[in-house]
């Protein structure tokens, strides 16, 4: 055996994702020299498996689905020079910084003066009677067939949980061409974002909160499900089984930190339930406990992809401060920046203050014209509709979670906003379309797309079958990146029911 | 979550909820103390999946907050590796 | 909370749970106090071999014979599934030196009374696949045996328990009350125990209790890293250990040191349990009390373990994990009373031996205890050896 000479790097990033890749897009862009090691045989983490639009601030990526955002966080890393190495198995952390990885079938080794552990969450777990049939399955791993590989992992699917997660993957599967018998939810209310949820209330998807999975039903793999209603204690309430016919549960009931490397690298943790369990402790620079070993992303506690680009560029730039790539005042300046915006992220109001101002037009406007209808009163870090309006009507302004504001005077009826909202949360209403009608214009993202002229079934915001309505025109920008933009002509008392059409429905 | 003792937790190694509950009432208070006593957490994943519902189980009886004093058991390689990775050597190949 | 015994064993590993066995099968009224949890130590995080051929001639392969004897009948006396297994063992000799080395060690072995032979690599690979060709030839006893660690302490632990013996985990010791230089009992975290004897079973912790009644002990942890393989089908027919083992262990062979193993000192052990899992081991480093695993040591073990049996490396491994045994300066462990305090008993600093040697200990132990007297010379086992040594 000859001496091993162990290589180095200045930067060495472990995980690809997106808190990863923009950690090592500002610790390049210092200058330092930066490896970043993946196991994947591509780049990007989960942002490849996101098809749909993201929240965030209109400067930065909101409004582009996720895999667009790793297409130009990759772009970017090449355009500087960041060196990634995939199907790179990180398998430890040992003393002097050396990071172990197996690729190639060779173990290798890599020294960093600094090292950023950005290895993402880990899907919990969840133990019911049936739970190891063929058939349950995990949310990311749903995710990865229907859009990555394009398989459909059953045909009637259950979702388990009720999170971003849980919805955004209920509306990938319907968009996929399967249909989710519901979504369970063992608390009393829906974990994610109302506007996600909209998406799946309109498909009619039915909703059981405070329920839970009884047992998965099958002999060799799943057949059926039992859920079952429980009480404030999760205490399942005899008698009020259900039983639904499935060939699929998927399990997203939250992610939790993948803390293997920090834990071996001898970080100390704090135990926050809230971000998904055990967290390493980090300072204002995402550094650990552990000198010179930072943390960004999901490891340091779940939270969403936007959040975990910003912590990836703080832990970035702090490293390369560290290492005297930057002069104090730079370094200072740059994180300002970023922690100005991750704040603004994490801003929350009290809800009870917020708004006699909603984005919803008075009942005077909608008798004047076309008009948006914006119906996000959530707090969410997000604002391409302010910037999408060209006259101003829309704004969010600062901190960006503020729900969006309709200045009802200004809104002309053009509908640029409709596609920008990543929520699909806005639509526009004509009223007094004809003396009889209305029109209303709003995102659709199922196939088959409707035929232009035809009839179709309008469904309210439940997802139940109101009236029919006519398709007046189908608009699909290439901008819009894949959200077409349906106008149906509607009867005038449903204008503020109707929200969309019967997926794959009668004449479409 | 679970409501029935005999679910499974670990499944590389079947064990049950109950049996992780019998090692509790026996002293276990810490992953590895459960894991001699039920084999939880000793197969292929090594507790990639089960080591959080154990902390989960534990979070009852054991004040979780410290996790260095629940001998969780996280050790190197945190994938499995085959052993003829570990004897190539340059120019030599496989040894 | 107060209360009294007969005996306090200190230390819930292999050899606390052994000695407390011992004493309550034969009435003594016993309470093993662990500070963690039994098998938390080294007896948690070892191999699983009963190996007579790595015992120096003389005394320790005497204690390990008299051992595997009692191993026998172990199973059916605790009514526990130890998976006890006389499965026989080789000692892979890499160079002539090597060779030159263990005939003479052979040799003497044999005049211990251990039924071993030397084979050369055409015949070893007959009894073992996967042998690389390059090796010069193997010891092979049929002799050697393994037993599953934790299974055997469980063993040790519940049959006690018929006898009356209680365990107290989760329980540190904290002081030793003593009056007029005799033991009166144990402080622990959960109130104090009183007694006439203590047994100080705390393995590579020993010296810290030792240290209550102001001791030095001369047991030091010695780290030794082991790697663990997925479950596979039987492959590993014998339990296999590669001649430097024995080399580095008795630094038989001083030049060994600056060897191919440099200064990390590294024996290899290789066996296979009920289960499928193999277990590769083992460096010997004093790294203090630091249980990692280190680069270094898993890239040598592994390498070392390829050379000598290329048959194993498309296994995978899944954990790697390091136990402490207590070592002492001659390889024997410390068994009996000290001087300074009476009825302070040490039972500690059996290396790697204590799986291997834990039945003979805790006979010993009682014996001595109980009857003032043993099968063997206890002077040569007696912390003394240690101070009269000119």
């Amino acid at each position: 055996m000859g001496e091993e000479i162990i290589k180095k790097s200045q930067v060495v990033v472990i995980g690809a994702g997106p808190a990863g890749l923009c950690a090592a897009i500002e610790a390049r862009k210092a200058g330092a020299t930066v490896l970043v090691l993946d196991e994947n045989d591509r780049p990007g983490g989960q942002l490849f498996k996101q098809i749909h639009k993201f929240f965030g601030s209109g400067k930065h990526w909101a409004g582009l689905r996720g895999f667009r955002i790793g297409e130009n966080l990759l772009k970017e890393a090449g355009q500087l020079g960041v060196k990634i190495l995939l199907n790179a198995e990180v398998y430890g952390i040992f003393d002097d910084m050396t990071v172990g990885y197996i690729r190639n079938g060779v173990e290798k080794a890599i020294k960093g003066e600094r090292i950023i552990i950005a290895t993402g969450g880990i899907e919990n777990a969840l133990p019911f009677p049936g739970g190891t049939l063929p058939g349950v399955m995990g949310a990311g791993g749903v995710q990865t067939m229907v859009n990555i590989h394009r398989v459909l992992p059953g045909k009637k699917i259950l979702m388990v949980g009720s999170g971003n997660v849980g919805v955004i993957v209920s509306y990938q599967l319907m968009q996929a061409g399967a249909e989710v018998v519901g979504i369970v939810e063992a608390a009393g209310r829906v974990r994610a974002y109302e506007v996600h949820l909209n998406k799946i209330k309109r498909a009619g998807v039915p909703i059981y909160t405070s329920h839970v999975v009884k047992e998965a039903i099958g002999k060799d793999e799943v057949e059926g499900a039992i859920i079952a209603r429980v009480d404030d204690n999760l205490n399942i309430i005899e008698g009020s089984e259900k039983h639904l016919d499935v060939d699929c549960l998927c399990i997203a009931v939250g992610l939790n930190p993948q803390i293997e490397l920090p834990y071996i690298a001898g970080c100390k943790f704090s135990y926050i339930p809230e971000r998904g369990g055990y967290i390493p402790v980090f300072d204002e620079n995402m550094e650990t406990s552990v000198k010179g070993i930072y943390v960004a992303g999901d490891v340091a506690g779940i939270e969403e992809a936007s959040i975990a680009m910003e912590e990836g560029r703080l832990a970035g730039i702090a490293c390369a401060g560290s290492l005297g790539l930057y002069d104090k005042e730079t370094e200072e300046k740059l994180k300002k920046e970023v922690k100005k915006i991750l704040r603004a992220m994490r801003t929350k109001h009290d809800s009870r203050i917020i708004h006699s101002l909603t984005g919803i037009p008075s009942n005077d406007r909608f008798e004047k014209g076309p008009v948006a209808v914006i119906e996000c009163k959530e707090e969410i870090p997000c604002n391409p509709c302010e910037s999408a309006c060209v006259f101003g009507a829309i704004k969010v302004g600062e901190p960006i979670t503020n729900p969006p504001v309709l200045f009802e005077e200004k809104c002309t009826g053009c509908g640029r906003c409709i596609p920008k909202c990543p929520g699909m949360a806005i639509f526009l209403i004509h009223k007094n379309y004809t003396d009889k009608t209305s029109l209303i214009k709003f995102p659709y993202e199922y196939l088959p797309v409707p035929e232009k002229g035809g009839l179709v079934s309008c469904v309210n915001r439940n997802g139940e079958i109101i009236s029919r309505g006519r398709i007046i025109d189908i608009k699909a920008s290439k901008k819009d990146d894949g959200t077409k933009i349906i106008a149906m002509e509607i009867p005038k008392e449903y204008f503020n029911d109707v929200r969309g059409i019967q997926i794959r429905g009668d004449g479409i | 979550m679970s409501h029935e003792k005999n679910v499974c937790i670990c499944r590389c190694e079947e064990v049950t909820e109950g049996e992780i509950l019998r090692a509790i009432e026996e002293g276990a208070r810490t992953v590895k103390g459960i894991k001699i006593r039920t084999q939880a957490t000793m197969g292929l994943c090594q507790g990639r999946t089960c080591r959080r519902l154990i902390v989960n189980i534990l979070s009852k009886h054991v004040d979780i907050n410290d996790i260095s004093k629940l001998e969780i058991g996280i050790r190197v390689p945190v994938r499995t590796i085959k052993i003829k990775n570990f004897i190539y050597d340059e120019g030599k190949g496989y040894e | 909370m107060s209360r009294k015994t007969d005996i306090v064993v200190i230390g819930g590993g292999v050899i606390g749970a052994s000695i407390t066995y011992y004493l309550s099968k034969r009435g003594k009224k016993v309470i093993l106090v662990e500070k963690k949890d039994f098998a938390f130590g080294s007896s948690g995080a070892c191999d699983q071999m009963i190996f007579l051929q790595t015992k120096n001639p003389g005394i320790h392969l005497e204690l390990a014979i008299e051992s595997k004897k009692m191993y026998k009948n172990l199973e059916k006396e605790l009514n526990h599934p130890i998976e006890f297994q006389t499965i026989g063992g080789m000692v892979l000799i890499e160079t002539e030196d090597q060779m030159r080395v263990m005939k003479e060690f052979v040799k003497r072995q044999k005049e211990t009374g251990l039924n071993v032979e030397i084979l050369d690599i055409k015949d070893g690979t007959k009894i073992q696949e996967g042998l690389s060709p390059d090796l010069v030839g193997t010891t092979y006893s049929p002799d050697d045996a393994h037993v599953n660690s934790l299974e055997l302490i469980k063993g040790y632990i519940k049959k006690a328990v018929t006898f009356g013996a209680e365990v107290l985990v989760n329980t540190e010791v904290i002081g030793i009350r003593t009056k007029n230089g005799k033991v009166k009992g144990v402080e622990t975290t959960k109130g104090t125990i009183g007694c006439e004897v203590l047994v100080n079973a705390a393995g590579s912790w020993a010296p810290v209790i030792g240290e209550m009644i102001g001791l030095d002990l001369p047991i030091r942890p010695r780290r030794g890293q082991i790697i663990l393989t997925e479950e596979v089908p039987p492959y590993i027919k014998h339990d296999i250990i590669s001649a430097n083992y024995i080399t580095a262990k008795y630094s038989l062979d001083r030049s060994f040191d600056n060897d191919v193993l440099g200064k990390l000192g590294v024996g290899l052990a290789i066996s296979q349990n009920h289960r499928g899992n193999i277990f590769i081991g083992a460096t010997r480093e004093f790294a203090g009390y630091n249980t990692e695993t280190t680069r270094e040591g898993i890239r040598r073990i592994l390498k070392h373990a390829g050379k000598l049996i290329p048959g194993i490396v498309n296994f995978n491994i899944i954990r790697t994990f390091a136990g402490l045994r207590p070592y002492t300066p001659d390889g024997l462990p410390i068994i009996g009373y000290v001087d300074e305090v009476e009825g302070f008993f040490i039972a500690a600093g059996h290396e790697g031996d204590g799986i291997c040697l834990s039945p003979v200990t805790g006979k010993i132990v009682s014996e001595l205890i109980i009857d003032g007297k043993t099968f063997i010379d206890a002077k040569l086992l007696n912390l003394n050896r240690f101070r009269h040594l000119t």
